[in-house]
């Protein structure tokens, strides 16, 4: 590692951007403030989160559906940041 | 260009459509299947576009509820756009929309049924039986996910189609031949960084809206205006963008909807002194009035001084009374909403509101088949050739100057239907493209070296801050001379101040810093043709609402605004007669009245 500061993926970023501005807010918040601290796992499981639905991502994060395993710590955070 | 080199990569197609939402995904699909080689260029991937927070549903007059006709549909509508729209557009819209809907059925979207098979279909505000007698029940849903189910469906019959997606490609700019039609489109990937000319007889340009030139709207991220850029850089107008429709309650400084149902079941406004303000501005609907009234009820208690919070700027609504029962029974996810955005939890307290943009009816002007038209001497109804747009991003004009809850679906997918149709008729399919100019790409690049290399002072992110905060303040929910005049000045400030933006990263490749320094830019376009086109119309009509011209002015104002924005940001205004004909004898003109509900 140089002393250059790691910097969020500009490809993540863009794909954080969703259908809805509801979504956009709160998967956007993990991204700006969770990720770079995220160990590996976490990252992977983030970039795939981002594949997925957003009416899915909706129900998951107000807990009208339980969500698969894997994302479950990113949600569950996103959900604690925001009172939920 | 100072020594820069940009490889270009090119593509021929018979036809090209930007933007993969609703509009964009039923004129692919169309097109794909007419035998047209067809390629959708989209900044986003498809089942990610606006399109998606669309869940109310889609109108059309299936009568599957009880009686019902498209002539009403139509009038509602004609009535609901308070005479500004074209009612060739609005009979095309209203008679095509019973077999849009058969055919979205057909095609896989799961509309919600009633107990003997039929798609349900529920009422929405303005929609009535008798030309304004009943309640008309109109609107389809595929449960709270409409719009979603919308968009999987056509994206998957697109691709059954063999229609070509390049996905995370941004639009850069139109590409012209020497006599002025589309030819094409100039955009970069994303992914590789690398730039693609897309040449094709046509374009079409389903963009979306511009929400995100205010401070508080409902939209996502992506609806930049991206197709209201293009066409303004093309130093083509734009048609009655000072229609801008606001929603009452959006969440104050997140701009996420509460929906109007929580009025519905009993939830009320009130403004700093506690005071339920809407008894005076409407002493029977009260907070059930619609969407206009409230909105600019709501606007004037702030400029009065009786808003509430720190910088007395907005408003609450109160649901405390309701209990938390009802809430989740009748109003699932509004709770949720609340907390997360308002921080409130709204058995306790009341939800800080504010009137929040929600749909532009201006936009690209069309005519009924989604062509690009243009006013040429003594003719109006010039076609731009090779040119079309659909969906918000158009104005055809069947919303005129408010749209009605559940005909933005309706909207985007009859006339995705349309130009899919048109171009058919209009383009064989494999003829080869004529040579363009070796130039043709020349302003589009010297534009992108610019950009990328732009070492001003603001960064964008400042330059877009200043234009939302103008236009929340100056060209919003009531709107005056004197603050429309401050508000045009300041935004031509604004407009002026992008020649001074910082773009940090030279890169080509995921540079979200150089996108929505484009995206702004577009923002730019669509802001300063908005709140000059606001100030120039002296009435006050649908969602344009003037406090020193309170009526209608049918004799001075019954046309269409065109405004063109040059490089500086400077706007010239034309105008178009609307159309009050009907396009067939199947129906009658609505002749303009007072609008009242």
């Amino acid at each position: 590692m140089n002393g250059a500061p790691e910097v969020i993926p500009g490809r993540l970023r863009w794909r954080a951007r969703r259908g809805t501005r509801e979504l956009d807010r709160m998967i956007g918040w993990w991204l700006e403030s969770r990720y770079l601290q995220a160990a590996t796992a976490q990252r992977e499981a983030f970039a795939d989160l981002l594949e997925e639905s957003d009416p899915d991502l909706w129900d998951w994060l107000i807990a009208q559906h339980a969500p698969p395993a894997r994302y479950a710590p990113i949600l569950d955070e996103i959900r604690a940041h925001h009172r939920l | 260009m100072a020594g820069t080199a940009y490889k270009i990569q090119e593509h021929k197609y018979d036809i090209v459509v930007v933007g993969a939402g609703g509009a964009g995904l039923r004129a692919t699909m169309g097109l794909a299947a007419t035998g047209l080689s067809t390629a959708c260029v989209t900044k986003v991937f498809p089942t990610r576009s606006h399109t998606v927070a669309a869940q109310g549903g889609i109108s059309a007059a299936l009568g599957n509820m009880g009686h019902d006709d498209w002539r009403f549909h139509f009038y509602d509508t004609v009535k609901g756009g308070d005479w500004l729209g074209d009612q060739d557009a609005i009979e095309y819209m209203c008679k095509h929309a019973p077999a849009a809907v058969i055919e979205l059925e057909h095609f896989g979207v799961p509309f919600s049924r009633t107990e003997e098979g039929r798609i349900y279909q529920r009422p929405f505000g303005g929609m009535t039986t008798d030309y304004g007698k009943g309640v008309a029940q109109r609107t389809c849903a595929a449960a709270d996910r409409t719009g979603h189910a919308i968009l999987h469906t056509l994206y998957q019959q697109a691709l059954k189609h063999h229609a070509q997606f390049y996905i995370e490609y941004f639009a850069l700019d139109l590409i012209f031949d020497q006599d002025g039609a589309c030819r094409g489109v100039l955009a970069l990937d994303l992914n590789e960084g690398t730039l693609h000319l897309f040449r094709a007889h046509g374009v079409v340009i389903a963009t979306g809206g511009y929400g995100r030139a205010y401070f508080s709207c409902t939209s996502a991220h992506t609806c930049t205006g991206d197709g209201g850029g293009l066409v303004l850089r093309a130093g083509l107008p734009l048609q009655d963008m000072e229609f801008v429709q606001f929603h009452p309650t959006g969440i104050y400084g997140a701009g996420c909807l509460i929906t109007e149902g929580v009025r519905g079941e009993g939830g009320f406004l009130t403004n700093s002194k506690g005071e339920r303000f809407m008894e005076r501005y409407a002493p029977n609907a009260k907070d059930l009035a619609s969407r206009d009234v409230v909105s600019r009820a709501m606007t004037i208690e702030i400029r009065e001084g009786r808003g509430v919070g720190e910088h007395h700027d907005h408003i609450f609504l109160n649901l405390q009374h309701l209990g938390a029962d009802t809430l989740h029974e009748k109003l699932p996810g509004i709770s949720e909403s609340a907390r997360i955005f308002a921080g409130v939890d709204v058995t306790k307290q009341p939800i800080p509101v504010l009137p929040t943009v929600h749909y532009n009816m201006g936009g690209i002007p069309t005519n009924y088949h989604g062509e690009v038209v243009r006013k040429v001497g003594d003719d109006p109804d010039r076609i731009v050739e090779g040119l079309y747009s659909i969906g918000e991003a158009a104005c055809v004009s069947v919303h005129g100057g408010n749209r009605l809850g559940s005909n933005s679906l309706l909207d985007l997918v009859v006339f995705g239907r349309a130009v899919a149709q048109r171009c058919a008729e209009t383009i064989k399919p494999d003829t080869p493209h004529k040579p363009l100019p070796a130039s043709a790409c020349d302003e589009a690049l010297t534009r992108l070296d610019g950009l990328r290399n732009a070492k001003g002072s603001l960064p964008t992110a400042q330059i877009r801050l200043d234009m939302q905060r103008t236009m929340q303040a100056d060209a919003a929910v009531f709107r005056t001379e004197k603050t429309l005049q401050e508000g045009c000045a300041k935004m031509d400030k604004v407009f002026a101040s992008f020649a001074d933006v910082r773009v940090a990263d030279r890169s080509l490749v995921w540079n979200s810093d150089l996108i929505e320094t484009y995206e702004l830019n577009n923002l730019l376009y669509n802001a300063v043709a908005t709140i000059h086109s606001a100030e120039q119309r002296h009435e006050s009509r649908g969602a344009h609402a003037r406090e020193d011209y309170p009526e209608r002015d049918d004799v001075n104002w019954m046309k269409h605004t065109l405004v063109s924005v040059d490089a500086n940001g400077k706007c010239s205004f034309d105008y178009r007669p609307v159309h009050t004909n009907t396009l067939t004898s199947d129906v009658e003109t609505v002749p303009p009245k007072k609008r009242v509900y």
